[in-house]
């Protein structure tokens, strides 16, 4: 009742709030006319901007001081027995007995509520609802197929997720990672579907993250993942709600990241990487050869450059003639031997593609233009690079853009220097030493107990052709069983 | 995780020193730009010195020749000779398309054999590069005939190769051929060429040589030329024989005709386990292309009278070949090989005994053609 002293429960958790939150501008708290005419006088406090205004005074404030609703109440234990019963129309109403669950809550887009008489805080969801909306995919496009993608809020995303697998053993367990950031993190499979084993891995190896935040993908995928030091992605990330689904229902565990519009998958093996959600929108010819193509092109993008510097400098003889006569002709008049010709392009290149990112659309896709059309043909002319080097690493990169994966395609340009690096150094020697122990490190690498090279080190041969190929609707199967490798399968 | 390490230490242990065992770190890198792709050798005989010449395409036009010679006691000096010249480029002949010998240093009392021997033991040089003996004349001054005329010697040589399948009038063979047969110790026949006499060559044209039916070459040795008979004989025999243009004539008319699928089917006759005779039996259709006079060849006379006179032509090729390899008591032909192959287990002599008793040897020939397109395109009958 008004004039009461406030308890030592109420006082001590305001105190302890309002330390909290010191020099906090956008931390805002005010006293509360419970019950109305000053009858459970109460304090309550919030982040703004985390909370909605209009939630907050519509479903809260104003029920809660609605004098007549609580005409007949003096008891502060029957207040909040209505309150918490739902005159307060609010979905979610949490009792917190501390001070420190009523501040993550808070943090959380929570307001908070301590009555002077009562020894627990009344904590209610009315979070924000400022959010981009759920636009297409940028970086994954496809021709045929969904438009949607991930946001930054993690029940979008999740909504997301159900609205396309209806399944009642999906799950969706929560963890809070990051000391500093409390980030909310989904970690999404089929039960009695997905591989136990994965799941379990999945769920200590979050639970093991010891991290002050988590704000973007590597917070988690390196903190997961097998072998963080290699340079070859373990984890699938997609911002395709389609795609994320997909690899669901074939046996794999995805997270969410609340604040991130990226969804990571569990387990990644290297075949999992050249393949495309649009792969089943098209024929499965075309998706066959299309795949083929892909691998193709991951040979052509890791070993051209290679391979010209190795010949061009060590094994001259290899070349056909004519073609030999061309190159020859065509260096005549460039300053630099070969391996540095080729370096210089290759760094060229990626300097290109890096300006070409971090510049504005527009300005980034000029940019592309004017490198690769205008410099290119004036390095030509001016004889500073022969056109064979430039068609060599320009094939090189173009091939490397067939990769959907962009991960798996940083991995190839790192390789791509190695080898080229190796083949200067000791022609086809180094370039199949060098490939010999790329290859070495890919078949030891394993991705929650799933050997990263599966199917194609240690499978038969059925699971290398579907690897390779994409099956009629009609005999397809969705489940992946290179995941299935020893927990109960159904 | 320790254990990996190790394994990567011990594989990148085992690739360095591979590197260094099979020279993969040698000072062997060459710029590409620094190379003059060799594409020619010329080899010629001055007294006891070998004389060089070799051909190389210079600024990607093939047409345009650089040609460099150098006279040394042996291929491998002269060669040597070549590469320390002071040259803006380096000579290189891993590309070497062509090998010519002239007729002198063939004829000689080494022959091609020392020649052949060095491109076998030489790990640049291709063994797939053709070798052409100059008829009457000397690989230099082929080259030098080809510069005179501005005209690339591998593309004029290329189209000899061809030519010289689809007429029938010789078979180009490669430095890895006749290596194979000098060590076997069989007679070797290399396609001859003859530089054209001035007088002959049309005014601005290309053709600087022209096929010369076959060297034969004995124990390294050239010892003879074969004529134009002996030698499509020949292609016939060794079933490379494409095709051949003749014409016939007959009641005043002209009737040109394209010979092609010509087979030869070899088969020895034997009396127990002695060898009787050899039978070969040839086989070719006969296109009529182009008639030249009044000639109804729907008539059954006509065409069989067509037939005979191709019949005995092509039967006469092959008997002329086989004569002259009699005479030269040497089985050039190569009937030994072709029997060994298709009968090996009646067939069993050896080559020497084969050699001993190939000069009297009886071989019957016989012909069997069947003419195609014999109708009359003016006054169409029907028949034909």
């Amino acid at each position: 009742m008004e004039g009461e002293r406030m308890c030592a429960f109420a006082e001590k958790a305001i105190n302890e709030i309002k330390k909290t939150f010191e020099n906090c501008y956008d931390f805002q708290i005010r006293a509360l006319n419970a019950g109305g005419k000053g009858k459970f006088p109460a304090h309550i406090f919030f982040i703004d901007g985390l909370v909605s205004g209009v939630d907050l005074s519509e479903n809260v404030i104003r029920p809660m001081t609605d004098w007549t609703r609580f005409e007949r109440v003096d008891d502060i234990r029957e207040f909040v027995r209505m309150i918490t019963g739902g005159v307060v129309y609010n979905h979610t109403v949490r009792m917190r007995m501390n001070a420190d669950e009523a501040i993550d809550d808070l943090l959380s887009g929570f307001c908070g509520v301590i009555f002077d008489q009562y020894p627990a805080i009344l904590t209610f969801e009315t979070r924000s609802a400022d959010k981009r909306g759920i636009d297409q995919p940028k970086e994954e496009k496809v021709e045929k197929g969904a438009k949607d993608t991930f946001i930054e809020i993690l029940k979008t995303n999740t909504m997301l997720i159900r609205r396309r697998i209806k399944d009642k053993n999906l799950k969706i367990e929560q963890v809070v990672l990051g000391e500093k950031t409390n980030t909310a993190v989904a970690m999404v499979y089929i039960d009695g579907y997905t591989n136990p084993e994965i799941v379990s891995k999945v769920r200590e190896r979050l639970g093991n993250i010891k991290s002050e935040g988590i704000l973007s993908t590597s917070d988690i995928e390196e903190n997961i993942a097998d072998a963080p030091k290699s340079v070859f992605p373990q984890l699938l990330t997609t911002e395709r709600p389609d795609k994320f689904c997909l690899n669901i229902i074939e046996g794999r565990v995805g997270i969410i990241t609340d604040g991130l519009p990226v969804g990571i998958l569990a387990p990644g093996t290297f075949s999992q990487f050249f393949k495309v959600p649009e792969d089943k929108a098209h024929h499965y010819v075309i998706v066959t050869l299309l795949t083929m193509l892909r691998y193709a092109a991951l040979l052509m993008s890791l070993l051209l450059p290679a391979f010209y510097v190795a010949i061009a400098m060590y094994h001259q003889e290899m070349i056909p003639t004519k073609l030999l006569q061309s190159i020859i002709d065509s260096k005549q008049s460039v300053p630099f031997p070969t391996a540095i010709e080729v370096i210089l392009m290759l760094l060229s290149f990626e300097l290109l593609q890096e300006a070409g990112l971090r510049l504005p659309n527009p300005v980034g896709e000029t940019v592309s233009i004017i490198g690769a059309l205008i410099v290119g043909q004036s390095a030509v002319e001016a004889q500073i690079v022969s056109p064979v080097v430039i068609i060599v690493v320009a094939f090189a990169g173009i091939a490397g853009y067939t990769m959907p994966n962009q991960d798996m395609s940083a991995a190839l340009r790192i390789c791509r220097f190695i080898l080229v690096i190796a083949a200067i150094l000791a022609g086809m020697f180094g370039l199949a030493i060098v490939s010999c122990l790329i290859i070495y490190h890919l078949c030891t690498l394993s991705t929650f107990g799933v050997p990263y090279m599966d199917p194609f080190a240690g499978s038969d041969a059925r699971n290398i052709i579907k690897a390779l190929s994409r099956e009629p609707v009609m005999e397809r199967q969705e489940k992946d069983e290179t995941l299935f490798f020893g927990g109960d399968e159904k | 995780m320790k254990k990996k390490t190790e394994l990567v230490i011990l594989a990148l242990a085992i690739a360095a020193t591979l590197l260094f065992l099979t020279g993969g770190i040698s000072e062997d890198v060459k710029e590409v730009s620094d190379l003059e792709l060799v594409s020619v050798i010329g080899i010629d005989k001055d007294g006891k010195n070998v004389v060089l010449t070799t051909s190389a395409a210079l600024d990607g036009d093939l047409e345009r020749i650089v040609i460099s010679g150098t006279e040394k006691e042996s291929l491998l000096e002269a060669i040597s000779d070549l590469c320390h010249s002071a040259s803006v480029r380096e000579p290189f002949f891993a590309h070497v398309e062509n090998l010519i010998i002239g007729e002198d240093a063939a004829r000689d009392e080494n022959g091609i054999a020392p020649y052949i021997d060095y491109i076998t033991r030489n790990l640049s040089i291709r063994l797939d590069a053709n070798v052409y003996i100059v008829k009457g004349g000397t690989a230099r001054d082929f080259i030098a005939k080809t510069v005179e005329k501005n005209v690339s010697i591998s593309g004029m040589l290329g189209y000899i190769q061809k030519d010289v399948n689809m007429s029938t009038e010789g078979q180009v063979y490669t430095c890895g051929d006749v290596a194979v047969s000098l060590i076997e110790g069989t007679p070797v026949l290399l396609q001859a060429i003859e530089i054209k006499p001035e007088e002959e060559m049309l005014e601005n044209s290309e053709e600087v040589i022209s096929p010369m039916g076959f060297a034969v070459v004995k124990e390294g040795i050239l010892v003879d030329f074969t004529g134009e008979d002996v030698t499509k004989g020949i292609c016939i025999l060794r079933g490379v024989a494409e095709s051949e243009v003749v014409s016939v004539y007959l009641d005043g008319a002209m009737v040109s005709m394209d010979l092609k699928n010509i087979k030869a089917d070899i088969e020895p006759v034997f009396s127990g386990d002695e060898l009787k005779k050899i039978k070969i039996k040839l086989s070719f259709n006969g296109s009529i292309e182009q008639i030249t006079g009044k000639l109804d060849v729907g008539q059954e006379e006509v065409l069989r009278a067509l037939t005979d006179e191709i019949e005995k032509r092509e039967a006469e090729k092959v008997a002329a070949a086989i004569n002259s390899a009699k005479k030269a008591e040497m089985d050039y032909v190569g009937l030994y090989k072709i029997l060994k192959t298709s009968h090996p287990l009646k067939f069993n002599m050896t080559e020497d005994q084969w050699n001993e008793i190939f000069k009297d040897v009886q071989i019957s020939i016989s012909a069997e053609a069947k003419i195609e397109r014999a109708y009359d395109i003016i006054n169409v009958t029907g028949k034909g």
